[in-house]
């Protein structure tokens, strides 16, 4: 009885406005939309100038926002697009329709907007949005990709160049979340994690939202990436074609206002001696993804989403090789929106599979057999009045795990054989409201599966200062129920592996991270900046074994600890118009992050202290435009050799171990974990564009830039091996010495664009 | 810092320890033993009954230290003493002994290693309860000159061999936690506290192999 009296009585604090001149207000509901195609976009910052009233757009591009007095003076920002604006003289029962132009030069177009003279949604905390315009400006290495993309954005590093990883705010890239239109799925990576599997030109835009999100996300700790994807512009056929050294992609579109459906597909093929192991390299893979969006009376009303993609990577039949691939199929349909009431109901279906035969791991080969399922549905309930908004949420689906690995050599890795089936849930309510000049969200979350179960209580708070200054706070906690393993630093390996453990069961710990982080965003004229300051400490954190950890006592390959981190992200940005097309983002972070395996703090393996980025982009008349992208950071922790022993074999005849004669082994001794530092790494990459119109009015873009033009070390230092030629007694080996992991030449894309 | 690596095999009557000095880091190196003076080493096998048993320094051979102690299978061990003042302790459980099933024989015929001209795969199955994993050496029996080893986790496989002439020892070890995770990896892992180094141990078994 409690609860239903309890959920009651919130409907009548929400929906009724809680007593506070309901009469007096009005909603105004609308929906965002791209000029050009139509599309809805998600995430418009929506300000109701006189009522002080900021909201964001929904994934369909709708909002509903509250006026106590007409006429009032609708603003609609975008990252990426030109600002509109919309009187509103009247209440209307209308959906207004906002129609957002592109920007043409958009770089440093990032940093999210803040409202005039009104609390910036909550939802903005922590938050960037990267439209696939200022991705497409990043110099690309052999083409655009959706994840190297979010180098744009501080709060992602990557552990190098070959890891289109993203590492947030000091988390593996493993422990965050990567979705398609909302919809999870698993290793989205190409070659190595070298590249996103996502076709760049199926994708729109690109939202980090770092941890801890609202009550609405779950299954990351360290925040999520989700990549929308494109909407067809409805009327006619469009479409369009990207051609670079080594990949082909394609997309069109079309529709009616009713039903529009886009579709991209992607393949590569390498047979090239590759610039980073010696070697011919042959791989091949292909992407696939497409949309439907239903609209009903002029709105979007549902959207499928569909994305596969396969690797081929040498040939497994012949011994050696990986294979795998990404299936996801969702969707998400708005069953009610009468701007008091909404819901909406959805499901997806995402299956990785992964092959491997005698691929390298460490010092050993394995055979790996990797398999990831997940069917799901849930439904997302608002109830909205003047002073708050109440959002609920459901879902259940089952989870399919299975992981076998085979050693094939060497004793590093015990056989694995694992399949589990977990029947999984999760269920939130969030409510968020206005208190004062400030804008609050308080939720809490709860994340089920088999036996375990975590709690996530989340609160969310922004305040503005001064015109144009806006305090954003955050703190929750945000949990997994299931560990991907693998080994954050894989590179320069092509080949790679996973392992995943069931939490909360055999011994395994549940993650669970708490997290605080302050935004303070400032706007003034064409400048933008962002101050962040962020902290988490976790616990139940999962690793591989370090090489370098040397206690035979501890024989399994996973190790469970703490982690903590925090830092300061100062991000400063100029964006300039159509008269003075150029661009500038600078960022520095201060950060560190810290891990506990048993014994004390140590730096983590991918922790950079210092982080210093400078994008820039400018346009030269009319077709010509060049861009910049320049990165430094200081060195990642490394674990130093302490000392030289030689091993000793077993005597066939029985005398122990053999030392004075026989063969030897030499073999490092490592010293604490992590307490020598790399030097540091920077990068600087180079692109130009030149922009014509082709034949049949179609618009084309040629692109040359340059990976690394600088030429400057990339990686991080290791221990050469150690080793010396055992059959030449007295042949000696100098001191132990530290190479850079790889080195990375120059490398030159070379790209054309055409779009119909 | 000293390292010690002691692998203690069931059967034998003398149980071998060495003791030297790892190379710094900053150092040139080569396969010579860095040997600790015998004066600061003080180390003991403390027996399944309780008993300790020193190990003395071989005259002759620098860094190699002696204890007279018959090991037995499935015995539990242990390791104390002192090194430069350092004092350490390691324990260890002798795996029981070798079974091997497969080659059955004691003299196997080289006909059934198969594969190419140089290298043959001879399949093996074997069991020791305590081990995890297992080393195989071939060597001249007159010389002592190894010619191939390996080592495995499964108990049960293929092993790749030398193809040769006449008549070779392939002697098998079922190593004990502490011996595999020193010997069988590229980084060994310490099993001694105080100072690094391995306590681990072994059981043996032996085939003939007569190559055609």
């Amino acid at each position: 009885m409690t609860g239903v009296a309890g959920t009651f009585l919130l409907y009548l604090v929400v929906a009724q406005g809680g007593g506070v001149e309901v009469g007096a207000l009005r909603f105004v509901r609308g929906i965002v939309v791209d000029a050009q195609t139509g599309g809805p976009i998600q995430g418009a910052l929506v300000t109701a100038r006189n009522a002080a009233r900021a909201v964001t757009t929904d994934r369909l591009g709708g909002f509903t926002v509250w006026i106590a007095r007409f006429p009032d003076t609708i603003t609609v920002l975008c990252i990426g697009r030109k600002r509109a604006t919309v009187p509103v003289t009247a209440p209307s029962s209308d959906v207004l329709r906002v129609p957002l132009e592109a920007t043409p030069l958009v770089l440093s177009d990032v940093i999210v907007i803040a409202p005039a003279n009104a609390a910036r949604p909550v939802e903005d905390v922590g938050r960037w949005q990267v439209p696939m315009a200022s991705a497409r400006a990043l110099p690309p290495a052999v083409e655009t990709d959706v994840l190297r993309a979010l180098a744009l954005v501080p709060s992602v590093t990557f552990s190098t160049p070959l890891s289109a990883r993203p590492v947030i705010r000091g988390l593996d890239a493993s422990q965050s979340s990567v979705r398609i239109d909302g919809f999870e799925v698993l290793n989205l990576y190409h070659l190595g994690r070298i590249f996103s599997a996502f076709p760049a030109d199926a994708a729109s835009q690109i939202t980090l939202g770092t941890a801890p999100p609202g009550a609405t996300t779950g299954g990351t700790l360290s925040g999520s990436v989700d990549i929308n994807g494109q909407t067809a512009q409805s009327g006619h056929l469009n479409g369009g074609l990207d051609l670079s050294l080594a990949s082909l992609a394609a997309w069109a579109g079309g529709g009616s206002p009713s039903t529009r459906g886009f579709a991209a597909f992607r393949a590569i093929h390498f047979s090239v001696v590759n610039a980073i192991k010696p070697g011919i390299v042959p791989y091949d893979f292909q992407d696939f993804y497409a949309n439907t969006l239903f609209s009903l009376h002029g709105r979007p009303a549902g959207r499928i989403t569909a994305f596969a993609s396969r690797d081929h990577l040498f040939d497994r039949d012949l011994g050696t090789g990986m294979d795998w691939s990404n299936l996801l199929l969702g969707g998400r349909w708005q069953v009610l929106d009468d701007g008091r009431h909404g819901l909406n109901l959805w499901a997806s279906a995402n299956r990785f599979a992964e092959d491997a035969a005698d691929v390298p791991a460490r010092d050993t080969r394995l055979d790996v057999r990797n398999r990831f399922e997940r069917v799901a549905a849930g439904a997302d309930a608002t109830l909205q009045g003047p002073a708050a908004r109440a959002t609920f949420g459901l879902s259940a689906g089952t989870r399919s795990i299975a992981n076998r690995i085979a050693p094939l050599s060497g004793v590093e890795f015990a056989a694995t054989d694992v399949d589990l089936r977990r029947f999984e849930w999760s269920g939130y309510a969030e409510l968020t409201g206005a208190l004062g000049r400030a804008s609050f969200q308080g939720g809490v979350r709860l994340d089920a599966a088999g036996p375990t179960s975590v709690w996530q209580p989340r609160t969310r708070v922004t305040v503005p200062l001064l015109p144009g200054a806006v305090l954003g706070a955050a703190v929750g906690r945000t949990a997994m129920l299931y560990d991907l393993v693998s080994d954050p630093h894989s590179e320069p390996d092509l080949a790679f592996y996973d392992f995943w453990l069931n939490a909360g069961e055999g011994g395994v710990p549940v993650p669970v991270v708490d997290h605080g982080t302050v935004d303070l965003d400032v706007t003034h004229g064409s400048l933008a900046g962002r101050v962040s300051l962020f902290a988490s400490r976790g616990r139940g954190i999962v690793e591989l074994r370090p090489v370098s950890d040397q206690r035979a006592e501890v024989t399994a390959p996973f190790r469970f600890g703490r982690s903590r981190g925090g830092g300061l992200e100062v991000q400063v940005a100029f964006r300039g118009d159509s008269a003075r097309a150029n661009a500038v983002s600078v960022s520095y972070v201060l950060s560190r992050s810290q891990r506990d395996w048993g014994g004390q703090w140590v730096p983590w393996s991918l922790d950079r202290r210092h982080l210093f980025r400078l994008d820039a982009g400018r346009a030269f008349g009319k077709h010509w435009s060049a861009s910049i992208a320049f990165e430094a950071m200081s060195g990642a922790p490394f674990t130093p050799v302490d000392g030289v022993l030689l091993v000793g074999f077993p005597d066939p005849t029985g005398q122990g171990v053999r030392r004075d004669s026989g063969p030897v082994r030499p073999a490092y001794v490592y010293g604490e974990e992590n307490s020598a530092k790399s030097s540091g790494t920077a990068r600087l990459d180079l692109a130009a564009r030149y922009a014509f119109t082709g034949p049949g009015k179609s618009r084309m873009t040629l692109g040359f830039s340059v990976l690394n033009a600088g030429y400057g070390p990339v990686a991080p230092l290791r221990p050469n091996d150690a080793d010396f030629d055992p059959s030449a007694t007295g042949v000696l080996q100098g001191r132990v010495r530290y190479e850079r992991m790889f080195n990375l030449p120059p490398v030159p894309t070379l790209t054309l664009r055409i779009e119909f | 810092m000293p390292v010690i690596q002691t692998l203690l095999v069931a059967g034998d009557s003398q149980q071998i320890s060495w003791v030297e000095w790892r190379v710094p880091s900053d150092s040139a190196f080569g396969r010579e033993v860095r040997p600790v003076d015998p004066a600061v080493v003080q180390i003991s096998l403390i027996l399944p009954n309780g008993a300790s048993i020193p190990f003395l320094p071989t005259p002759g051979v620098p860094g190699r230290f002696v204890a007279a102690a018959l090991v037995v299978p499935g015995g539990r061990y242990a390791l104390r003493g002192a090194v430069a003042g350092l004092t350490f302790t390691a324990e260890t459980s002798v795996p029981d002994s070798l079974a091997v099933l497969v080659p059955a024989g004691d003299t196997v015929d080289g006909a059934t290693c198969v594969g190419g001209s140089f290298f043959c795969d001879l399949p093996y199955r074997w069991s020791a309860f305590g081990a995890v994993a297992y080393m195989y050496f071939q060597s001249q029996h007159d010389t002592l000159q190894m010619q191939t080893f390996g080592s495995m986790r499964d108990p049960s496989g293929v092993m790749t061999l030398l193809r040769d002439t006449g008549t070779v020892r392939l002697t098998f070890l079922a190593l004990e936690e502490n011996a595999a995770a020193f010997m069988t990896v590229r980084t060994p892992k310490g099993s001694v506290s105080g100072i690094f180094g391995m306590f681990g141990a072994a059981t043996r078994a032996e085939r003939w192999i007569v190559w055609p």
